[in-house]
């Protein structure tokens, strides 16, 4: 019977439906093709391209240029990292999980599992480097948060500009998360900006930091050997003083009356420390081999 | 944005004067403002240019029309130089597998015949740094390469 | 002078002329204007490109600098690419892998780009798109993926053809209707469309786009549609009547119109009846499906075929049939409906009011 197909049955007479108790507010797919909407609307024909596809208006042209910085680590960099790291019998490194209760008791069931011992969370396993993970540098990030801006907003656009000058990319504003009322600091201000290096920008912008601004800036010894965040990723802070030697801030110092100290962090896709902070010293990145002063 | 702007009015001041452009009341200025801001102070005209720095708008460049042939033409390009990324992609996996390969081949015969060197051998590196003068190629080297007396 | 070229592990196959060679290659390879070919593979000749017809627009156009250069490296590396994937189709014997070679081997020949992109593909000619070769098939399927499936499918659920007549869809093939007819619209029909009673008065032509790999030689065909919306006033409810059925068609790739001069009175399950639905019911759906026969087998008719109350889901059963395509159109009463069920030999329309009980 075609009327009695799924349940419900199909009347001719309208009023029927009135008898019906509740209904499903979503509707049954019964098939299984995949259906993108935007493809089959007939307005902004040009949208339905792929990114890549010229005739998009979001086409970027990517290759343009020779990247030297990432041939360098393709090249030179890769295969010493693979021998440098390179461990005869080594086997993963379980990180410490939490704990689940033995069910030794039935008010066990459901109960949430124990901590892991000697941490608050848990915590990666450390697997063995082969041909597949040999660390590389991921990302650069640059944060620039500008204490002052809670006074004056204007600043944060200074700060904005600023990174948009040292490394070509469109930076992102950022905001202030709480209220803190000794600081007079208001929630959702804009405090700053930051922006994600990848590729090409990145490359450049570390061969800018390493040969100009670095070697330039007074006693500099290099990044503190105790930085870290214990899983692979690497910081290292510039006053506003030494953000001046970024040659494009250099060369047009009556335009910058004021500049603006930022942190930059090195995210790799090292497991820990030891060996991002390798990756990174490939790249001409000094380090301070001496202990911490106190 | 607006001091370019000005500038651009100024230069075509200049040529008025010299006497090369006749006609003054022309000035081919793009993205002219039309709106008077002369009320704003400086600060913020300041910040006005710097928004305006960081703002995408007449920075895009025009899209693209290609004709049929180019279209294809461009196609076939993006395609092969993909494929022949692809091709350097497994290549250098292939070669980093095989380094891997060997230095376990190595170290097994190693361990075998020599436990002592193998002890040696064996010690972690994990954490040791490339050297400071490692150099990373450049389009632009200097004219002194390398320093021959340099001492650390 | 220096030359660009580009460097592989592999030593490319120098001068492999495995796509300009056309002694031994089917003609839908190539472009078929001579000026068109010359353009592409050769560079834009000085006039402008020859697609672009006006003379004014061909004077303003200009092509990205050294676009030419780059192509014929370019265009010179992908068909040494495709003269190893030439050499390793000669060893291969699994017919499975073979297609997917043989579309390796073509899908990025631009001449072979050119003609799909810029072509009729419905109505496609086979000298220029050649459904008979792997590559066009390939790359029809993926036009078709990226507009004409997704609508059919999006049109069969909202419409609630799908489970109103058979259960679920799993689309292979692409199916097209049409009324080419004077009195008919003379265009491809899309999937859901109100179609006045005048279009539909005669039977429509089908179009059976197969894009997998079927033998065109013995593969059988069904085709019914079938209109779940007639009034069942005894019972207050609907049910499904068998509007057409054609059975034991044969289709190839390319020669896929199943229109009067491919069957026969043999071929008919039950003769077309136009759509005349009554006034005030609303709009009645006309779901066309297209089944392949399993093991090639033929479909007897059979005798008691019940056209007033059809169970559709009971007779695919039956037969063994495989749903590989729908379509569906939708009619509505019309001043027309009296003289075309007049013609037809139907009872006069019925109209249906609203009664309050």
């Amino acid at each position: 019977m075609p009327g009695l197909l799924y349940g419900s049955v199909r009347c001719f007479s309208s009023t029927s439906l009135a008898s019906k108790s509740a209904c499903s507010i979503v509707k049954p797919v019964h098939h299984l093709v995949k259906i993108d909407k935007s493809k089959l609307t007939s307005r902004f024909p040009e949208m339905k391209y792929e990114k890549n596809d010229i005739r998009s208006p979001a086409f970027k042209p990517i290759a343009v240029a020779q990247d030297r910085g990432k041939e360098h680590y393709l090249n030179t960099l890769q295969p010493d990292l693979l021998l440098l790291n390179y461990s005869h019998g080594a086997k993963v490194e379980e990180g410490l999980k939490t704990r689940q209760w033995d069910g030794t008791s039935p008010y066990h069931i459901n109960r949430k599992a124990r901590l892991p011992r000697g941490s608050k969370a848990q915590l990666p396993n450390i697997n063995v480097i082969d041909w597949k993970n040999i660390p590389q540098l991921d990302n650069i990030v640059l944060n620039c948060y500008v204490s002052e801006a809670k006074d004056n907003s204007l600043l944060a656009i200074s700060a904005a500009l600023q990174l948009q000058q040292i490394t070509g990319v469109k930076p992102n504003a950022i905001y202030s998360k709480s209220d803190v009322p000794n600081w007079k600091l208001r929630k959702g201000r804009q405090m700053g900006a930051k922006v994600v290096l990848k590729g090409r920008p990145m490359y450049q912008f570390l061969s800018t930091l390493t040969e100009i601004v670095m070697p330039r800036i007074r006693e500099y010894k290099g990044i503190n050997e105790s930085s870290g965040s214990r899983f692979g990723s690497v910081s290292l802070g510039l006053s506003s003083e030494d953000v001046k030697f970024f040659p494009e801030i250099d060369l047009n110092q009556d335009l910058w009356p004021a500049t603006f100290g930022m942190h930059i962090n090195f995210n790799t896709t090292a497991q820990n420390d030891l060996q991002a902070k390798s990756v990174i010293s490939g790249f001409q990145v000094p380090f301070n081999n001496s202990p911490k002063e106190v | 944005m607006s001091f370019l702007v000005q500038n651009s009015v100024a230069a075509c001041r200049v040529r008025n004067v010299s006497g090369s452009v006749v006609n003054a009341s022309i000035i081919f200025t793009r993205g002219k403002r039309t709106k008077n801001n002369s009320g704003l102070s400086a600060t913020e005209q300041r910040v006005i240019t710097q928004l305006s720095v960081m703002s995408a708008s007449r920075k895009q460049p025009k899209l693209l029309k290609l004709c049929r042939e180019d279209l294809i033409k461009h196609q076939t390009i993006q395609r092969s130089w993909a494929l022949y990324q692809q091709d350097l992609r497994n290549k250098r996996e292939l070669q980093l597998k095989q380094q891997y390969e060997n230095i376990k081949l190595a170290m097994d015969t190693l361990k075998n015949t020599s436990p002592e060197l193998y002890e040696i051998a064996n010690k972690s590196e994990e954490g040791r740094k490339f050297p400071l003068e490692m150099k990373i190629p450049s389009d632009f080297p200097a004219k002194k390469i390398w320093h021959y007396t340099f001492r650390k | 002078m220096l030359r660009r070229r580009i460097h592989t592990a592999r030593p490319l196959l120098e001068n492999a002329k495995v796509w300009s060679d056309f002694s031994n290659r089917p003609k839908s390879f190539g472009i078929k204007s001579k000026l068109l070919k010359q353009a592409l593979l050769e560079g834009t000749p000085k006039y402008g490109p020859p697609s672009i017809k006006r003379r004014s627009n061909r004077l303003k156009y200009a092509s990205p600098e050294h676009m030419d250069d780059m192509f014929k490296i370019s265009n010179n590396f992908l068909e040494s690419k495709a003269a190893e994937t030439y050499a390793e189709i000669e060893k291969t014997k699994d017919k499975a892998k073979l297609n997917q070679l043989l579309i390796k081997a073509e899908l990025f020949n631009p001449e072979v780009q050119y003609n799909f992109q810029f072509n009729e593909k419905i109505d496609n000619n086979p000298e220029i798109i050649d459904f008979d070769q792997p590559v066009y098939r390939h790359l029809g399927r993926k036009h078709w993926e990226s507009y004409g499936q997704m609508l059919l499918m999006q049109r069969l659920e909202t419409l609630h053809v799908i489970p109103d007549t058979l259960p679920t869809l799993e689309p292979k093939a692409e199916i097209n209707i049409k009324f080419p007819y004077s009195s008919g619209l003379n265009k491809w029909i899309e999937p859901g469309e109100v179609l006045s009673s005048n279009t539909t008065y005669l039977p429509p032509v089908f179009k059976i786009q197969e894009y997998d790999t079927v033998d065109p030689e013995k593969q059988l065909y069904t085709i019914l549609i079938v209109n779940p919306d007639v009034p069942d006033l005894e019972n207050d409810t609907f049910k499904t009547s068998l509007a057409y059925g054609l059975t034991n068609l044969k289709v190839s790739y390319n020669d896929n119109m199943v229109d009067s001069r491919k069957f026969d009175d043999s071929n008919v399950l039950t003769e077309y009846v136009a759509p005349t639905p009554d006034k005030n019911i609303g709009k009645q759906r006309y779901c066309v499906w297209v089944f392949r026969h399993a093991n090639d087998k033929k479909l007897a008719k059979p005798s008691d075929l019940d056209t007033d109350n059809f169970n559709i889901r009971a007779f695919v059963e039956e037969n063994g049939l495989t749903p590989i395509g729908a379509h569906v159109w939708r009619s509505e009463w019309d001043s027309n409906v009296n003289i075309i069920r007049e013609k037809y030999g139907l009872d006069p329309v019925r109209i249906f009011d609203k009664v309050r009980d």
